[in-house]
């Protein structure tokens, strides 16, 4: 009994945030439940393999990710190039709402859905980064073990990728739709 | 102009970093490199600024639940599982001390066969049957297909004929064949098919008439009921004739198929 009461007491409450990032990255609540049943499925029969240098969520994040990469998706991924830009590009200098005060009211004038939306349109390796960090809020480590990169990658690419959704945000924002832009930055 | 060179790389370096910045994952060392950096380079310090937001408003955004519908179904499927592994898993973890680097093999062979379930029901079979002896007088056929069975749940499946042209001597609605091979039955040649029905595993073994006939306990029960029948560890054995020789029908109770809707082929 022992080994069913510690799979429920530690797993079975991250089931609700797994089934949120299932369905942000499928898109469709069906496919979403059922990868969590396979992920939970799956955790439960590799209980025994869950080591103490991974949290609990983390480790289930893997799961689900093993679950939902499809060999269609791995390809994807692959040939996806993973475009590198310069805090001195000219859109993140020249935007008119790139500047902290004008960035921020962009954000705010976001619906959360804008934002999921602009997040999984990066490349994969960019969105999952983003994803596990900001929305899921795990640390370096937790990162690194779920996408089996080192730490420092880890780094790289959430500085690439948060730049590149800034960016996309910023091309998406019209000025002309957000007066308080132009007050802000071409001073 | 070298300096310039050095101060660009720098920067470039540098860009890399910014995150680790934000969320407080830098050591000491590297935390001073970059707040030094940031103190001449506004392009950097703007990015940090901004990495800082979406890590905040992206933080911020609700997370879905599941609908209770979707929760229910869940705890269905969890329940079953958790309960029947619960059994199940003291059956593997003894059946991995007894088999050892065997039973990896065992698992991934029959998880792609069959799925889980099947894996653990034949290994479940091999732990009951772990310990047993044959009996003194029993029949010898009966022994080795017993054997024979207990073999394929612990190693590969042998695989000797494409599957799709294998055609055992016994088919019912939902047999799939997964194998077939030549075997020896009594020091005979015989041979084997693993079917599949539902989610239980049989073995058919097809042997020559020499070997069918040999045991007047078979002889008689198929001459006055058409089959023999015996309950062997656990596994069901049946015996019936077919025009040359014989079949050997091995599995378990529960799963063997209905004589109604069982054909036999003539060979
Ligand atoms: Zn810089």
């Amino acid at each position: 009994m022992k080994r069913q009461e510690k799979f429920q007491r530690l797993v079975r409450p991250w089931q609700d945030r797994l089934y949120a990032v299932a369905l942000r990255r499928s898109g469709n609540s069906a496919v979403a439940e059922d990868r969590v049943q396979d992920a939970l499925l799956r955790a439960w029969r590799d209980f025994d393999a869950l080591a103490d240098e991974i949290s609990v969520y983390a480790w289930l994040l893997k799961i689900l990710d093993h679950v939902s990469a499809d060999e269609h998706r791995r390809d994807q991924r692959r040939q996806q190039l993973a475009p590198v830009i310069s805090t001195g590009e000219p859109l993140l200098q020249k935007h008119p709402c790139a500047a902290p005060g004008p960035f921020e009211q962009t954000l705010q004038g976001q619906q959360h859905e804008q934002l999921l939306a602009a997040v999984e349109s990066l490349p994969d390796d960019f969105a999952m980064v983003v994803m596990l960090r900001d929305i899921e809020g795990l640390s370096y480590r937790d990162i690194a073990q779920v996408l089996e990169i080192p730490k420092g990658t880890v780094m790289s690419r959430l500085s690439r990728g948060r730049r590149l959704l800034a960016r996309l945000l910023l091309k998406q924002a019209e000025p002309n739709q957000m007066p308080d832009c132009e007050n802000g930055a071409l001073t | 102009m070298e300096s310039k060179q050095k101060l660009e790389a720098l920067h470039l370096q540098i860009q890399d970093m910014l995150a680790g910045y934000v969320d407080d994952e830098l050591d000491e060392r590297e935390a001073c490199l970059v707040e030094a950096h940031l103190a001449g380079c506004e392009a950097c310090a703007r990015d940090v600024v901004r990495q800082q937001m979406l890590h905040e408003k992206l933080g911020a955004i609700p997370h879905e639940q599941m609908a209770p519908a979707q929760k229910s179904r869940l705890d269905n499927v969890l329940e079953n599982a958790l309960q029947k592994n619960g059994a199940r898993h003291a059956a593997l973890a003894a059946l991995r001390r007894r088999a050892g680097h065997w039973f990896r093999f065992v698992e991934d062979r029959w998880m792609a066969a069959g799925g889980w379930s099947l894996a653990v029901f034949l290994a479940v079979i091999m732990v009951f049957n772990a310990s047993w002896r044959h009996p003194d007088g029993g029949i010898p056929m009966v022994e080795d297909v017993v054997a024979e069975y207990q073999h394929i749940a612990v190693s590969p499946l042998p695989n000797a004929e494409p599957v799709a042209t294998a055609q055992p001597p016994a088919s019912w609605p939902r047999a799939r064949v997964l194998a077939s091979w030549r075997t020896r039955i009594s020091g005979k040649p015989a041979q084997a098919y693993a079917v599949r029905s539902d989610n239980k595993v049989l073995l058919q073994v097809k042997v020559g008439e020499q070997v069918f006939y040999n045991n007047p306990k078979v002889r008689k029960a198929v001459a006055d009921a058409g089959r023999y029948e015996v309950l062997e560890q656990g596994l069901k054995v049946v015996a019936l004739p077919l025009d040359h020789g014989g079949l050997l029908l091995v599995g378990p109770p529960e799963g063997m198929p209905d004589a109604g809707t069982m054909s036999l082929k003539s060979f």
